[in-house]
């Protein structure tokens, strides 16, 4: 460890930001926003990439308040003992739950389709312990690998779903409807708006940036959601005229079952699609391990230990729990209910935050600008 | 091993002193007679002191005593030290006709010609010492009548030991405190030979010996110029083995260069024989699966290595330098990609990419298509497999593994055999494993394909320890697909990113140019793009200068017409 | 050490077989699924798997097919009043898992129940490791009769669907449907399932004919006419066949393949549906004595006509019965949700007219 550079680059950190929301979205949608959106489907989902945008503008504010200084760290220097821990805690709770609602997903999802003679505990440990094993070497490895790996999975994924093109029959339902019904589409953007949550990562991999490179990496912020917007319109677009919408809304997994009815003759594996399966499964790992990452590094300063075995320490003293817990859901039915539970509060917290960080910190330098002369918290 | 008895510290003390004490007491009888009588006397405790002080010296590691000037005394601290060792000559001489003198060499380390004529000869026939002093005669000595380049003095005792060992020849001279050290070190070398383990089709053949001097010199041929350093250092408490640290000074970077001189340095151990025993020393992380430097015997490349601007440590007695830090993209380069045209190189480069996938995956893929992830496979294959299955007792995992043993013990078998009966064992090899065991009902067909280029797969990699890591991780590989399929097989996969992706050699990390994703490291990877635009030196070396080329446009197309030869003829 | 570690979780995991993970050979690989209305509102089912001896036939090169008594493949079959029942008793009479996952074809009697139908493609869409991309049939024939045919073509009767429908030009109609299909036109609000019916014949199956469901049972069986008529519209058919009168003698139109765009309207509170369809083809056939050139226009103007009285026949009929396996239905409730009482109502008495641009391409090497 004493020789790595602590750094990520504005790449590393754009797709370390798209894969910590990557993962738990992908497989689901654009389900929940067809049974609410109907034919408004493309105005829904240009509601939830909006948001998206405003959130990442939220929080990019927050970690320009404080650029040298992880969220919690910054909180600290604004908040008195008893919010910090709160707020430590509440954050710890909501990076805990998205990784025990990915895993309990995707576990079921492989169970599924791709191995229905394997023990789900199998699945379960193995998809955590990889994701364990990931976070090893801190930060610059995980950047690393995620790196290596994700932009390869993603340009695969590109390509099956243009493998597509010759399935997609219904091409009416992708063209965007003029009728708008403004609530029903708002409905189905809030309760699809988890394909973003996950970018309240962006303040806690601010500091890594080296700060000559940070103007470029709030350039990539948004350019890594523009990609990841793209991407997830394709998923509609793919799914929408592939299936049919009201097919689409009995599927557990709509774009799985789109990209699985792929079949190329003349390869070793000809059932292409279903490799979709494994390789977001791979999308899933890493959200998974950014979780854990992110969890472990607002866990460490609560407890005042900072050094690497306290950190892989408390990784798997995570990775434990969040398999313990995401065995206890029974089926896919359950992981649902539970889903369309937390999420709501969650996407409340991911975006309150911020708002009441920045309020809080403009009231304190408003007060500090009173009393002396700072300096510039820029 | 019986431990070898070592002498009681005290005991010997007590011993010394005795022996200084005795020697007083025949100084003070020498005042008054007896001389004669107490001359072998003194001459037999002299031969105790010395022996003692020695033995004390060797067990303690203390400084032996420095040079008296006495030659009886210079002799036996010599066989003292190294024992009846055949190979240490000692030789008296007269200086002129009067003044004894000693020669101490090691037979076959030194030029015996340089020894006759350039010592011995000149100094027997100097003439016109009769009335100089020791001194005197020493620095005639050193001034006139040695005729060796090389020549140093010395009044230590450990560093005329040290250098005698190395094949220089110590001459002492009756009543001087010094001793001269003549470099007339001669080593039994091989020639300079061309390289057989990492071969190449076209360009430099050139291979490192055994000798540290002519590493050095092969490396000056390639590399003329005066930035060429050579870091001395001394390795092995009991070995003394020279090793030299190369760079090239104005492009290493700096902070690299001491942070391997200084593991160097730290090494302790008492025997060095070869360079792997340096080079495990200076590994990041000790049990690494994966090779954090290169051994390489190829003068050609560790010059072109030092000018990326990475550090080679050269080893005596061992023909291979370490080469550090290196990436895991450095292991699949050869001299010969820079030597073969672009598109030569980077197909070679691809096809060992493709070698390296098929020799991990292969096997593992057809575990998983055959037993975990059925449905994958297009169903004629599927009904292939399926058919020459029939019958087979056990499951694809078990075959592999029994394909795997087999081919290992042919391989391992190979290597030992002589060259001549190693064609034979591969032909019984293929042919028994081939045939019979298919014939047996053992293993099918299609596992015998996979298996084959497995084996093949696996050995396209260049540099040969890195074939190891991935034979290790195949099993990981085996065990994923074997339990959770073609999940399992990606699972290790990123497994293996992530393992590598925490290496860093020397702060280099591991993965670069992919992971940190580096664009000018693809130009020189996967690919090779033509010399001339390989203008930088690889990013994640922080060598002290980047480029190591100037941009030079494509020249203009020129036509040799018949204007030009108009010309020329009519001048 | 880790090493060693990792060794010994590799031989414990083989020994104990904690994954329940079969080799191949170890598993019953059907390749063929029929399903077929029993008595007493019971449902048949039938699973087609390769034997030991047509496996092992295939990879020593030789047809298996072709020698007496030597059986390639083997039927089970299973009945029982729900699903699962049918599914158990086939189970029990093999001693190897039924394994779905590399199915070649699902087969659905044309007599089968709506609900027997319905609950049938429910319950394969939940087969999780169920080959979605199996193609489905429909057939008239008898269950056991139908799975006990090996067509000559094939050494397995399984592998005959991959001939089949493998290339994606060489039938006249393209008639390939996929399992997941089914399931899919099921939920579509307006837009009806066909299925390829599937025939037996002296040598083996024949393809050329399509069954419209109408909601989840089979409503209409089209001539193998109507069908290419009909594939000209979905944009289906690719090697279509018209025989013209020329100057008292008959010329031959092959190889049409349509582009079809379908638009519509309300005129006067009623649905115009106009279907423009851009036909390339060639002559294949043609008097000896005539010179092309002159005829080719004419040629063409002609194959138009009659493709499209052809086809408006065949798309009127169509709709006059409520059969809608178009895609318009479908996107106008998509875009108007809740009104598809009156866009059946409208489609019924739908007027259509029918647009043909015939390019012939191909006019061979003599004029």
């Amino acid at each position: 460890m004493h020789e790595t550079t602590r750094h990520i680059s504005p790449l590393q950190y754009a797709i370390i930001e798209t894969t910590s929301f990557m993962g738990i979205g992908i497989f689901e949608f654009p389900r929940v926003l067809v049974m609410h959106a109907g034919s408004d489907v493309w105005w829904g989902f240009l509601a939830d990439w909006l948001a998206a945008y405003v959130g990442a503008w939220l929080l990019l504010k927050v970690a320009y308040v404080n650029p040298r200084e992880t969220l919690l760290g910054a909180a600290r220097d604004i908040l008195s003992s008893t919010p910090y821990w709160i707020f430590g805690i509440a954050d710890t709770v909501v990076h805990l739950i998205l990784p025990v609602l990915a895993i309990a997903q995707f576990s079921f999802l492989v169970v599924t389709f791709f191995l229905p003679n394997t023990p789900i505990w199998l699945v379960d440990i193995a998809l955590t312990a990889m994701s364990v094993y990931v976070t090893w070497w801190d930060l610059p490895a995980l950047a690393r690998t995620t790196q290596v790996i994700y932009l390869p999975v993603m340009a695969i994924s590109v390509v099956l779903l243009t493998l597509l093109v010759p399935y997609m029959t219904d091409s009416y339902a992708a063209i965007p409807s003029l009728d708008l019904h403004v609530l029903p589409t708002l409905t189905g953007a809030f309760k699809s708006l988890y394909i973003f949550i996950g970018f309240e990562v962006i303040p806690i991999f601010w500091p890594y940036i080296r700060p000559d490179e940070q103007p470029r990496a709030r350039r990539y912020t948004y350019l890594a959601l523009t990609a990841a917007g793209v991407f997830y319109s394709a998923i509609i677009f793919a799914t929408l005229t592939t299936e049919n919408p009201w097919y689409l809304e009995h599927l557990q997994w709509p774009a799985v079952s789109a990209l699985r009815l792929i079949n190329v003759s003349g390869l070793i594996i000809n059932k292409l699609g279903l490799l979709i399966v494994v390789l977001w499964g791979i999308v899933s790992l890493f959200f998974i391990s950014i979780r854990f990452w992110a969890i472990s590094h607002v866990i460490m300063p609560l407890i005042r230990r900072r050094t690497l075995t306290w950190y892989r320490g408390i990784n798997v003293c995570l990775a434990v729990l969040v398999v313990g817990v995401s065995l206890r859901f029974p089926n896919i039915r359950a992981v649902d209910t539970i889903t369309k539970k937390l999420i709501p509060p969650i996407i409340v917290f991911v975006y309150a935050y911020p708002v009441v960080y920045l309020i809080v910190a403009r009231l304190l330098q408003h007060r500090r600008h009173h009393s002396s002369p700072s300096p510039a918290n820029s | 091993m019986p431990k070898a008895k070592r002498p009681d510290k005290e005991a010997v003390s007590r011993a010394i002193k005795l022996a200084r004490t005795l020697r007083q007491t025949q100084h003070q009888m020498a005042t008054h007679a007896h001389e004669a009588a107490l001359d072998d006397l003194t001459s037999a405790l002299d031969r105790l002191d010395s022996t003692l002080t020695m033995t004390l010296a060797t067990t303690d590691d203390q400084q032996p005593t420095r040079i008296s000037g006495d030659l009886a005394q210079a002799e036996q601290v010599f066989h003292g030290l190294v024992g009846p060792s055949p190979d240490v000559v000692f030789r008296r001489f007269w200086i002129g006709t009067r003044r004894p003198g000693l020669l101490v060499f090691v037979d076959g380390l030194v030029d015996n010609e340089m020894i006759d004529q350039d010592i011995v000869q000149r100094l027997e026939d100097a003439s016109d010492i009769s009335q100089t002093s020791p001194k005197q005669l020493g620095a005639l000595a050193y001034d006139r009548l040695i005729t060796v380049g090389h020549v140093t003095t010395t009044s230590s005792w450990p560093s005329v030991v040290s250098k005698v060992m190395t094949g220089n020849t110590a001459v002492f001279v009756q009543g001087l405190p010094r001793a001269f050290v003549v470099d007339t070190v001669k080593y039994p070398a091989r020639t300079v030979p061309s390289t057989k383990i990492e071969p190449a089709i076209k360009g430099p053949q050139e291979a490192f010996n055994e000798v540290g001097l002519t590493h050095m010199n092969q490396l000056r041929r390639w590399l003329r110029s005066p930035r060429l350093h050579f870091d001395s250092h001394t390795v092995g408490k009991i070995s003394q083995t020279p090793v030299y640290v190369a760079y090239l000074d104005g492009v290493v970077n700096r902070e690299l260069l001491s942070r391997i001189t200084d593991r160097v340095d730290r090494i302790e151990r008492d025997v060095v024989t070869r360079a792997n025993d340096v080079a495990e020393y200076l590994s990041d992380r000790r049990l690494a699966v994966f090779p954090q430097f290169r051994l390489s015997d190829r003068v050609d490349w560790v010059a072109r290595e030092l000018g990326q601007g990475k550090v080679a440590i050269l080893v005596e007695n061992d023909p291979f330098a370490i080469l550090m830090p290196m990436t895991l993209v450095d292991f699949y380069k050869t001299s010969q990609d820079y030597s073969f045209s672009t598109w030569d190189s980077t197909l070679i480069r691809l096809i060992r990419l493709a070698g390296l996938l098929a020799g991990l995956y292969l096997m593992p893929l057809y575990i998983a298509l055959t037993s975990v992830n059925v449905d994958l496979m297009p169903t004629p294959l599927l009904l292939t497999i399926d058919g020459s299955r029939q019958g087979i007792p056990f499951p694809p995992v078990v075959e592999v593994m029994i394909m795997y043993l087999i081919i290992e013990i042919l391989r391992e078998a190979a290597n030992r055999l002589p060259q001549q009966l190693g064609v034979t064992l591969g032909t019984v090899g293929a042919v028994v494993v081939g045939t019979a065991i298919v014939k047996a009902g053992i293993v099918d067909d299609v596992m015998i394909v996979s298996a084959t280029l497995t084996a093949l797969g696996l050995f396209t990699t260049p540099a040969f320890e890195m074939t190891t890591p991935w034979r290790w991780l195949f099993w990981v590989m085996i065990l994923g697909a074997y339990l959770l399929g073609i999940f399992g097989i990606l699972l290790v996969t990123v497994g293996i990113v992530a393992y590598l992706a925490g290496m860093e050699s020397f702060g280099t990390p591991y993965l670069t140019p992919f992971g940190p994703l580096q664009m000018s490291g693809w130009a020189d990877s996967i690919m090779r793009w033509p010399i001339p635009l390989l203008q930088r030196r690889p990013e994640d070396l922080r060598p002290v200068h980047r480029r190591k080329a100037e941009p030079v446009p494509t020249p203009k197309p020129f036509r040799l017409g018949p204007r030009n030869s108009k010309g020329s003829t009519k001048s | 050490m880790g090493m060693q570690a990792i060794v010994m979780f590799l031989m414990l995991g083989i020994l104990t077989g904690c994954a329940s993970n079969r080799p191949l050979n170890e598993r019953a690989l059907v390749l063929v699924m029929a399903f077929a209305p029993g008595p007493h509102k019971q449902i048949s089912v039938a699973f087609q798997i390769p034997t030991p001896q047509g496996l092992t036939s295939l990879t020593s090169g030789s047809t298996g097919s072709g020698s007496p008594g030597h059986k390639t493949s083997y039927t089970v079959f299973g009945r029982g009043s729900t699903l699962s029942q049918a599914f158990g008793q086939a189970q029990s009479q093999v001693n190897q898992g039924l394994y779905l996952g590399q199915l070649q074809a699902v087969i659905f009697s044309t007599r089968l129940s709506g609900a027997q139908f319905q609950a049938i493609s429910s319950a394969l869409t939940r087969i999780g490791q169920l080959d979605k991309t199996a193609f489905a049939l429909a057939t008239t024939a008898p269950l056991r009769q139908f799975m006990r045919k090996t067509p000559d073509s094939t050494p397995l009767p399984g592998l005959y669907y991959t001939t089949e429908f493998g290339c994606s030009q060489c039938q006249t109609v393209q008639l390939r449907r996929r399992v997941w299909s089914i399931e899919k036109y099921l939920n579509a609000p307006a837009q009806n399932l066909w299925l390829p019916l599937i025939t037996l014949e002296p040598q083996g199956f024949h393809v050329d004919q399509m069954v419209i469901y109408r909601h989840n049972h089979a409503a209409k069986i089209l001539s193998s006419q109507q069908t290419a008529d009909i594939g000209y519209v979905l944009g289906l058919t690719s090697k279509g066949a018209v025989n013209l009168h020329w100057d008292g003698q008959t010329v031959s139109v092959r190889s049409l393949k349509a582009n079809p765009k379908i638009r519509w309207q309300w005129i006067d509170g009623l649905l115009h549906i106009h279907v423009y369809l851009r036909v390339t083809g060639s002559v294949e056939e043609f008097p000896a004595d005539l010179e092309l050139g002159p005829h080719v226009r004419g040629l063409q103007q002609q194959t138009s006509a009659q493709l499209s009285s052809d086809c408006l026949t065949a798309v009127t009929k169509l709709s006059r019965n409520d059969l809608d396996p178009f895609t318009i239905g479908n996107a106008y409730e998509w875009q108007h949700p809740g009104t598809l009482s009156q866009w059946r109502d409208a489609y019924a008495h739908a007027t259509w007219a029918i647009t043909v641009t015939v390019r012939l391409q191909q006019l061979g090497d003599a004029t």
